[in-house]
């Protein structure tokens, strides 16, 4: 004591916060990162005493005696109390989020969600995250007890494989009641897309003006070995992608290694959601796209001359 | 059933400008944000349905005292209003505090509805905090509402899947765009709205256990919030359709990336 808190349901996540919070511990005055697990298995615990968890709780109840807000809350901040956490690190997942203000309101301290980066200043917290929609990044200390932060996928470097030989002690959660129980889970609508992961994406706009130009995007997406996504429009206005492959603002973020935008003008609503991308390349007709001046490459073309050129160039 | 709706009022940020870095919010008009307007059409649908009363509850700008009637002719049947001087620069925290103290002044609620996040600061934390405030269950990503006896049927939008769940009331909802399509309100209703009962309230008419309630009981120093810089390449690739395929290509492959 006093132990950073680190929490998500979404375990591949966890190791990233582990990271975080060991590279936190000195400046925050904290002793160990402790990782809580609800239910999972021994070896998810073991993994996680490997990969930056000094401490692993396992909770006795599992993720669905805990579906709700009010559950998770209760057990994380009778552990955050117990352990005098200086703050509480989950990931910005939605349950994540959902979980996040009624913790801190409990705890009676800040919580800021969505954060990119986290450091210690003078003992105290100091944060990271797009503000107005991504039109500006706010960087600010925090004060207070206990703060609680979720943190955007891929912020982080995860903890390496061995860099702590934690415990695990089971934990009986003193935990409220749910508020709610899940009868059935089901599959959405449309495709399952896994945006986040993919290491390459091929993203099309409004200038792709008919279906027919959409060919050699789906066949680039393939040669980089990447997948398909979209600006608002082509999903909901043209119906050519199910809403699941946006990314901006209300849709999808992802940080790919390599960001290809093709016909995109390149407004915030959008770019928002790839800002994180390794290389943006932009390919638009028009030189006066805002997109060009935050691309590492820039490509003034018709799309529909220039995308089956570049495959044959990759191709060959 | 007696239902809040908690709403807010933002500057609309499409037509936020950057200038020397710093965004510009003066003059910016205000406007209720998408989501709460999904929130209140969902209440009240729900009142349609099964009877009872929908009450706008709402912390902001002096402009509330107009936008507030915009509610009502939606469908709001009165009006709670914080937009004294004195909640100006309330964080989270206090935000929660007060609209769930507003809620208890009035007699409390069976459902409270709200955005699940606001389309200004993209937070999604007051919902949550509201309902520990209140003490009541808490289920955000909420895209469809059923009442079933003393509770509720929810289906609501996680990442993987949806999921269908049920609770008792009284709760807390924080709902997506996808619940509903706000209806606009007819002339008729913009009339009746002028009518219909709005209460202005000050720190002092609530029970706030004498928190402070502006910018100064925020705990969070803002050190810059500025637009980034740009640190990409910006390079122009150039030359005719070919050129610039194999350019494209060849500068790819000297990043490693293909």
């Amino acid at each position: 004591m006093p132990d950073i808190i680190v929490f998500s349901e979404k375990n591949e996540l966890v190791p990233e916060l582990l990271g975080k919070a060991q590279a936190l511990k000195d400046g925050l005055g904290a002793q160990a990162v402790t990782a809580v697990l609800l239910g999972g298995s021994g070896e998810d615990a073991d993994s996680l005493a490997r990969h930056g968890a000094d401490h692993v709780l396992v909770s006795k109840a599992d993720a669905s005696s805990a579906p709700d807000a009010k559950s998770k809350a209760s057990m994380l901040a009778a552990i955050a109390r117990e352990k005098e956490a200086p703050l509480v690190l989950m990931a910005s997942t939605r349950r994540g989020r959902e979980t996040a203000g009624r913790l801190a309101h409990r705890l009676g301290g800040v919580c800021v969600t969505d954060i990119n980066a986290l450091d210690a200043a003078d003992g105290k917290p100091v944060y990271e995250r797009y503000n107005l929609g991504g039109n500006t990044v706010e960087r600010a200390s925090v004060d207070g007890p206990t703060p609680v932060f979720t943190s955007m996928p891929k912020s982080f470097e995860p903890a390496p494989e061995g860099s702590t030989s934690g415990d695990v002690q089971e934990l009986s959660a003193e935990m409220d009641a749910p508020a709610f129980a899940v009868l059935e889970k089901k599959a959405k609508e449309g495709e399952s897309v896994n945006l986040e992961d993919a290491r390459a994406i091929v993203c099309v706009g409004k200038g792709f003006e008919n279906k027919d130009n959409l060919g050699p995007a789906m066949e680039l997406a393939k040669v980089l070995e990447g997948e398909v996504g979209c600006t608002r429009e082509p999903a909901t206005d043209f119906g050519w992608f199910s809403e699941e492959r946006i990314l901006g603002l209300s849709g999808k973020k992802a940080s790919p290694e390599l960001y290809v935008g093709v016909g995109i003008s390149g407004q915030i609503q959008h770019t928002v959601g790839i800002l994180g991308a390794k290389c943006i390349v932009v390919v638009n007709k028009d030189k006066d796209a805002p997109f060009f001046s935050m691309a590492d490459y820039g490509v003034v073309a018709d799309l529909a001359a220039f995308l089956p050129k570049f495959i044959e160039a990759m191709t060959s | 059933m007696k239902i809040a709706v908690c709403m807010k009022l933002i500057r609309d940020l499409e037509q936020v400008r950057i200038k020397d870095r710093k965004a510009v919010l003066e003059g910016v008009p205000f406007k209720f944000d998408d989501m709460s307007l999904n929130a209140l059409e969902a209440a009240v649908q729900l009142k349609e349905a099964g009877g009872g009363e929908v009450t706008v509850y709402s912390l902001g700008p002096q402009k509330l005292k107009d936008s507030i009637k915009e509610a009502l002719a939606r469908g709001g049947d009165k009006g709670v209003v914080m937009n004294d001087p004195a909640f100006k620069g309330a964080d989270s925290e206090t935000t929660a505090n007060v609209l769930a103290a507003a809620i208890k002044a009035d007699g409390g609620a069976d459902l409270v509805i709200c955005g699940e996040e606001s389309a200004d600061h993209y937070s999604g934390q007051v919902p949550g905090r509201i309902s520990e405030s209140l003490g009541f269950g808490f289920c955000s990503y909420v895209r469809a509402i059923e009442v079933k006896g003393d509770g509720l049927v929810l289906t609501r939008d996680m990442e993987e899947a949806l999921e269908v769940v049920e609770g008792k009331r009284p709760m807390v909802l924080g709902v997506t765009s996808e619940i509903n399509e706000p209806r606009l309100a007819s002339m008729v209703q913009i009339l009746k709205a002028a009518k219909k009962p709005v209460a202005f309230l000050k720190p002092g008419d609530l029970d706030l256990d004498g928190a402070e309630t502006g910018a100064a009981a925020s705990r969070i120093e803002v050190e810059s919030d500025l637009a980034p810089v740009q640190d990409r390449k910006g390079i122009m690739i150039e030359g005719s359709v070919e050129d610039m395929a194999q350019g494209l290509k060849e500068a790819l492959q000297k990043e490693g990336l293909v």
